[in-house]
C-alpha cells in the first residue's frame, strides 16, 4: 500500500492535438516505466481506431514512480484525456479521480476552445494545476505572447507555465518536479469504511470486466466481499491491479490510490460510473457524489444489414456500453431497414467511433440513418415527448408545438477568418451573444440550434476557417421552433428513415437537397424512379431518377464468356450494398449520406 | 447437348482496325504447311479428347472460320482443313462451314475456290455503309467496292451474313435508318450481326476515348439506334433471334448458336478457346496459347500444349449458361439449370411481375424491350458470381 503523501493524481488535460498523449510518453519514459524498445508514439493510444486516427477517445491511467530531488519516491498516477468535445464526458470523470490537472497549452497555438472548457472544468472540480506550454521545438512557437494569453482569457499565472517539448523531451524534469511540490497529496483515511468511486470499466476477453476505480477511503483488497452501492448487489474481488502502463498485480489498495479490480461481475447494469464501492459487511452510509451522468444529444437508427445479426448487434452494443456509458440505445423498428436501434451519442465524432468499433470489434455490417437531435413536444392532450427519431412526429392535428435544443457556443478564430465564421454562424440561424478579442484572434460566443450543427458544422468551419477555428459547446437550453417534418417518397412510398424535422423556412430549400442527393446516391434502375419531398400531403421538392438506357455486350461469343463473367463477377462485387424498398434498390449508405446537406 | 461445332482461328488481317480486340495481328511472312500441320495436330488432339470421353460418334453441325481474316488464307488450306476434317468426323448432313471475309476484290477471286473446298456460308465484314464510317472505323475498303463485292458474291455463296457496326458517333440516327433501309431493299442477304461499337480495353479506340479525342454517343441516342436498327429489320422480314443477330427464317448461325446454348464446340488456332461437356457431366474448358508463334511451336511437337484444362465448376457453369442463353430472343432452357442456387428470387419475382422476363415453356427469357441492358438483369438475378 502506497502512503498517502507521496500520492499525487493529475489528469492532463488539453484543446485537441496540443500533445497530451505525447507528454504521457514522455513522463513515462522519464520514470522509466517502459524500455525505450517498449516505446511508442502515444503509447497509451492503444486502440486501433485512437491510432489510425491519431486522437485519444478514452482517458487512460498509469502508475509512474518517481524519485524527486528530495531523495524520495513518489508515486503519480497520471490519466491521459482526450481532447475532442464529443469526449469532454470522459474528461469529467477523470478529472474527479484527481486532485490536480496538467494543463497543456501548445505554445504555436495558444488558448483554444478546448482549452477553456477543460481548464474550466478543472477549476470547477478544485484542481491544483500546473501549465505547461507544449511544442517550444516548433518554429512557430511563440511562449511568451501565449503567457500573456494564459493570463488574459484563463486568468492563471502565464509566467509560472513551464516551456517543454513532448516531442525532444526539454523540460520534462521540471514538469515532474512542479506536479510533486504544488498538487496536494490526496486526502482519505485507511482506517475508515472502503469508499471507491466507480471511474470506468470495460470488458477484457481474458479478464472479464474490468472495473477502474479511485479509493476514497479505506482499503479494498483480494478476497473482500464488496458492493456496488447504486444496485446494491455483491461480489468478491478475485484480483487487483494497476497500469504501468503494463497490468500490475496487488493485493491491496489504500485511500489515494486508483487501480482496477475484477470481482467475476456478470451484469453490465452493476457498473455504473459514479457509483460507490464499499464493503459489504462493514458498509458506508454515505455515498459519494458521483458524475452528473451524460446526456446523449444526437441520435440515429443502427440496423443490421442481415436481420439475423440484431442479437449480435444488440450483445456488442451492451458490451460497448460497458466501457462507454455515455451512449444509449433502445430497439426500434423501421418499415425501410427492419429491426435495429435508436442510439444515443454525445457528437458526431462520438457517433462515428461507436459505428466503427461496432464494424471492427464486432464484424457487424450496419446500416445507420442520419443523425438528428432530440426534440420536446408537446402534444395537444399536454402530454409532453422527447422525440428521438423524426419519423415519429405526431400528425400535426396532435401536435401543440415542437420545442427544440439549442448550444452555447465558443469559437476561435483568426482576425481574417471571423466574416466567413460569422457568415456561417448566421446561416445556421446563431444569435450572437459575445465577441472579444485574445490578441489577434476572435473569441466568438454564439447561441446556436443544435440540429443546425450537428451534421456538418464543425468541417464547415473548418473549411471556412482554412484549419484555423477551434469550437465547443455546452448544451443551453430547448426552445420554442418553428419546425416541420420533411418526409422523404420513393415512388410515392414514404421512407421512414430518411425523415426529418427542420426549420420551417429552411424545409423547401433542404428538401430539395435531399432529393438532389439522393439522385445522386440511388443508381439508375431498370424502370423510372421518382423522388420526393413533402410536408404532409403537399410536395415541396421533386427529382426523377431515368431508367438505365445502356448495360449490355454488343457481341458476345465462343471465346468471351470466361472474360465476360468474371467482368460480371467483378461489377457485381464492386456494386453498393442495397436496401430493397418496394421495387427501388436503394443503397445502404443513402440513408446516411442523404442527409448530409 | 449433343451438338458440336469446330471452331478455326486465323489470326492474320491486312492491317489492323481501330476497334478490334480479337487476336489479330497485320499479316507476316508464314508457312502454310506448319500452319496445316499445326492445326491438324490440335484438330487430332480434341478427336482423342472425345474418344476418351465416349463422345467420338457425335455429329459435327457447323466449323467457322474465324479470325483475323481468313479469307486471307490460300484456298487450299482451307481445303486441306476440311479434309482432315472430315476424315475424322462424321458431318451433319446440313453442316454449315462458315469462313469471315473482308468485302474487297481480292476475296472475290478466291471465293470460288472456297466454295470448292467446302465453305456453304461467308459472314463478310461489310461494317459501314457510306464512306465516311468506314474511314471513321478504319477500314480499307470503301462502300462502292464493298456493294459490288457482295452482289458478285451473293451469286457463287447464296449464304451470306453481313457485319455492321454503327451507333458511331459520326453517324446521325435518321440517316442511318435510311441507309439501312436501303441497304437492305438492295441484298436480299439471309442474315445481320449489327453490333453498336463497343469501346475495348487495348484498342486505338480505347487510348484515343481516354485522351478525350474519341467521341462515342450517349447512352440515350445508344438506345434509340438500338430500337430503331432492331424494328427496321424486324419490318424487312428479319426475325431477331439474339441481342444483334437477325436472319431470314432458318438461316440463322448455327455455330454461334452452339455459343448461345452452351453446347459443345473445339477451338482450334491461336487463343481459341473449347468448352466441352465430359463424360461425368462437367464442362471443360481448353485454352490455347494467344501468340501465333507460341501456339504454333506448341502445336506442331509430337505432344501438343495447351495454355490451360480447367473444369468450369458447377455454378459458374450454370451462370455462363444464364448468360449466355437470355442472349437469345427464346430464352434459355431452365432444365440446364439444375443447380442455380445463384439465382436471386425475390429479384427475379420482381422484374417478372414488371414484364421485364418472362418464363414460359420452362424457358427464361428477357423481354426483347429490355435487351438493352441485358448485363444490369443477368446481374441483377444471380445473387453471386463463383469465380471458376
Ligand atoms: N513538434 C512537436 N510536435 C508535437 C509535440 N507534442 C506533440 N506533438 C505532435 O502533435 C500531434 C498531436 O499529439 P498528441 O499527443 O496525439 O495530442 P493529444 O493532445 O493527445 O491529442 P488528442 O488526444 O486527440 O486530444 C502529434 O502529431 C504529435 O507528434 C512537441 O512538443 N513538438
Ligand atoms: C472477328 S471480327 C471480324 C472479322 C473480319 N476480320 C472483319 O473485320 O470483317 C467479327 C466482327 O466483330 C465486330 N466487331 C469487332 N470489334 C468490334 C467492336 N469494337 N465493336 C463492335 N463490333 C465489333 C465486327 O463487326 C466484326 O466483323
Ligand atoms: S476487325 Fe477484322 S480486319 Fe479488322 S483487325 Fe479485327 S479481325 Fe482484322
Ligand atoms: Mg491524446
Amino acid at each position: 500500500m502506497e502512503d498517502i503523501k507521496k500520492i499525487r493524481n493529475f489528469s492532463i488535460i488539453a484543446h485537441i492535438d496540443h500533445g497530451k498523449s505525447t507528454l504521457a510518453d514522455r513522463l513515462i519514459q522519464e520514470c522509466g516505466a517502459l524500455q525505450d524498445r517498449e516505446m511508442k508514439e502515444q503509447v497509451l493510444d492503444n486502440m486501433d481506431i485512437e491510432r489510425e486516427r491519431g486522437i485519444t477517445i478514452k482517458a487512460q491511467t498509469v502508475r509512474l514512480k518517481y524519485r524527486h530531488d528530495d531523495g524520495e519516491t513518489y508515486t503519480l498516477n497520471l490519466i491521459d484525456t482526450p481532447g475532442h468535445v464529443d469526449f469532454s464526458y470522459e474528461v469529467s470523470r477523470s478529472l474527479s479521480a484527481c486532485e490536480g490537472s496538467l494543463l497543456i497549452v501548445d505554445s504555436s497555438q495558444g488558448v483554444e476552445a478546448q482549452t477553456l472548457a477543460n481548464v474550466y472544468q478543472a477549476i470547477d472540480a478544485d484542481h491544483e494545476i500546473v501549465t505547461v506550454l507544449n511544442k517550444i521545438d516548433l518554429p512557430a512557437s511563440e511562449p511568451e505572447r501565449i503567457k500573456k494569453q494564459i493570463d488574459e482569457v484563463i486568468g492563471l499565472p502565464g509566467e509560472e507555465a513551464i516551456e517543454v517539448s513532448a516531442k525532444t523531451g526539454a523540460g520534462i524534469k521540471s514538469v515532474l518536479s512542479s506536479l510533486v511540490e504544488k498538487l496536494p497529496p490526496p486526502q482519505g483515511k485507511i482506517d475508515n469504511q472502503l469508499k471507491a468511486m466507480l471511474i470506468d470499466s470495460w470488458f477484457d476477453p481474458y479478464l472479464g470486466i474490468l472495473i477502474l476505480v479511485r479509493i476514497v477511503d479505506g482499503k479494498l483488497f483480494k478476497g473482500q466481499k464488496i458492493r456496488f452501492m447504486s444496485t446494491g448487489s455483491s461480489y468478491t474481488v478475485d484480483s487487483l491491479g494497476i497500469f504501468t502502463p503494463k497490468i500490475l498485480n496487488v493485493e491491496s489498495m489504500g485511500p489515494g490510490e486508483i487501480g482496477f479490480f475484477t470481482a467475476s461481475v456478470k451484469t453490465v447494469a452493476d457498473c455504473n460510473v459514479g457509483d460507490t464501492i464499499t464493503d459489504d459487511k462493514k458498509p458506508t452510509n454515505s455515498m459519494l457524489d458521483g458524475f452528473k451522468p451524460s446526456i446523449p444529444v444526437v441520435f440515429c437508427g443502427l440496423f443490421p444489414t442481415d436481420s439475423a445479426d440484431f442479437s449480435d448487434l444488440k450483445d456488442a452494443l451492451e458490451k460497448l456500453s460497458l466501457n462507454d456509458s455515455s451512449f444509449s440505445f433502445e430497439a426500434e423498428t423501421s418499415a425501410a431497414l427492419g429491426f435495429g436501434f435508436r442510439c444515443g451519442f454525445l457528437g458526431l465524432l462520438h457517433m462515428e467511433i461507436i459505428r466503427e468499433r461496432l464494424t471492427r470489434e464486432f464484424n457487424l455490417e450496419l446500416i445507420s440513418t442520419a443523425p438528428s437531435v432530440v426534440y420536446e413536444i408537446k402534444k395537444v392532450n399536454g402530454e409532453i415527448v422527447k422525440l428521438h427519431n423524426p419519423a415519429d412526429l405526431p400528425d400535426a392535428n396532435n401536435l401543440d408545438h415542437i420545442q427544440e435544443p439549442w448550444i452555447t457556443a465558443t469559437i476561435f478564430v483568426p482576425d481574417q477568418y471571423l466574416g466567413s465564421v460569422l457568415t456561417l454562424c448566421t446561416e445556421r440561424r446563431g444569435e450572437q451573444v459575445d465577441l472579444s478579442y485574445v490578441g489577434t484572434r476572435a473569441m466568438l460566443v454564439y447561441k446556436l440550434p443544435l440540429n443546425e450543427v450537428v451534421f456538418d458544422f464543425y468541417d464547415r468551419l473548418k473549411s471556412v476557417s482554412s484549419g484555423y477555428a477551434s469550437f465547443d459547446y455546452q448544451f443551453d437550453k430547448y426552445r420554442l421552433g418553428d419546425l416541420v417534418k420533411v418526409s422523404i417518397l420513393v415512388n410515392g412510398d414514404q421512407v421512414d428513415a430518411l425523415a426529418m424535422i427542420t426549420n420551417k423556412d429552411h424545409a423547401e430549400k433542404r428538401g430539395r437537397a435531399i432529393c438532389l442527393k439522393l439522385k445522386e446516391l440511388i443508381p439508375r434502375q431498370l424502370f423510372k424512379v421518382a423522388l420526393q419531398a413533402a410536408i404532409g400531403s403537399k410536395v415541396i421538392a421533386r427529382e426523377t431518377i431515368s431508367a438505365v438506357r445502356k448495360d449490355v455486350t454488343a457481341k458476345c461469343y465462343g471465346g468471351d464468356i470466361s472474360r465476360k463473367r468474371k467482368l460480371l463477377e467483378k461489377q457485381k462485387a464492386g456494386k453498393k450494398k442495397m436496401r430493397q424498398f418496394g421495387q427501388v434498390e436503394i443503397p445502404q449508405n443513402a440513408f446516411f449520406e442523404a442527409l448530409k446537406i | 447437348m449433343n451438338k458440336l461445332g469446330i471452331y478455326i482461328h486465323w489470326p492474320y488481317c491486312i492491317s489492323k482496325c481501330p476497334y478490334c480486340d480479337f487476336n489479330s495481328h497485320k499479316i507476316q511472312n508464314y508457312d502454310p504447311n506448319e500452319w496445316l500441320s499445326a492445326y491438324e495436330n490440335q484438330i487430332k488432339y480434341f478427336k482423342e479428347y472425345l474418344v476418351s470421353q465416349n463422345l467420338k460418334n457425335i455429329k459435327l453441325s457447323s466449323i467457322f472460320f474465324g479470325g483475323g481474316t481468313p479469307s486471307l488464307m490460300p484456298p487450299k488450306l482451307v481445303e486441306k482443313v476440311l479434309l482432315f476434317i472430315n476424315k475424322l468426323f462424321n458431318f451433319d448432313k446440313n453442316i454449315e462451314i462458315t469462313l469471315e471475309s473482308n468485302p474487297t476484290n481480292l476475296e472475290l477471286n478466291k471465293i470460288s475456290d472456297f466454295k470448292s473446298a467446302g465453305v456453304n456460308r461467308v459472314s463478310l465484314g461489310v461494317q459501314g455503309l457510306n464512306d465516311t464510317d468506314l474511314k471513321y472505323l478504319g477500314r480499307l475498303h470503301n462502300a462502292s467496292e464493298t456493294f459490288i463485292v457482295l452482289d458478285l458474291m451473293q451469286k457463287i455463296i447464296n449464304n451470306i451474313s453481313v457485319d455492321l457496326i454503327y451507333a458511331l458517333s459520326c453517324q446521325n440516327l435518321e440517316i442511318w435508318n435510311h441507309e439501312l433501309q436501303t441497304f437492305l431493299k438492295n441484298f436480299s442477304i439471309k442474315h445481320l450481326s449489327a453490333y453498336q461499337l463497343v469501346i475495348e480495353k487495348g484498342t486505338k479506340f480505347y487510348h484515343l476515348f481516354n485522351r478525350g479525342e474519341l467521341k462515342t454517343v450517349s447512352d440515350n441516342l445508344y438506345k434509340e439506334f438500338y430500337f430503331s436498327t432492331k424494328n427496321i429489320l424486324k419490318d424487312n422480314k428479319f426475325d431477331q433471334y439474339e441481342i444483334s443477330n437477325f436472319s431470314k427464317p432458318n438461316f440463322f448461325s448455327k455455330h454461334n448458336t452452339i455459343y448461345w446454348k452452351s453446347d459443345n464446340w473445339i477451338g482450334i488456332g491461336p487463343g481459341a478457346i473449347s468448352r466441352i461437356w465430359n463424360n461425368k457431366k462437367e464442362r471443360i474448358e481448353f485454352e490455347n496459347f494467344k501468340k501465333p508463334e507460341t501456339w504454333l511451336k506448341n502445336c506442331l511437337q509430337n505432344k501438343i500444349n495447351l495454355k490451360k484444362i480447367l473444369t468450369i465448376n458447377l455454378d459458374a457453369s450454370e451462370q455462363e449458361i444464364l448468360m449466355m442463353g437470355l442472349r437469345l430472343n427464346e430464352g434459355v432452357d431452365l432444365n440446364k439449370l439444375q443447380h442455380r442456387t445463384f439465382l436471386n428470387n425475390d429479384a427475379m419475382l420482381h422484374i417478372q411481375k414488371q414484364g421485364i422476363i418472362n418464363i414460359r415453356k420452362n424457358k427464361l427469357m428477357i423481354n426483347e424491350n429490355y435487351f438493352n441492358v441485358h448485363d444490369y438483369i443477368v446481374r441483377k438475378i444471380i445473387d453471386n458470381y463463383l469465380s471458376s
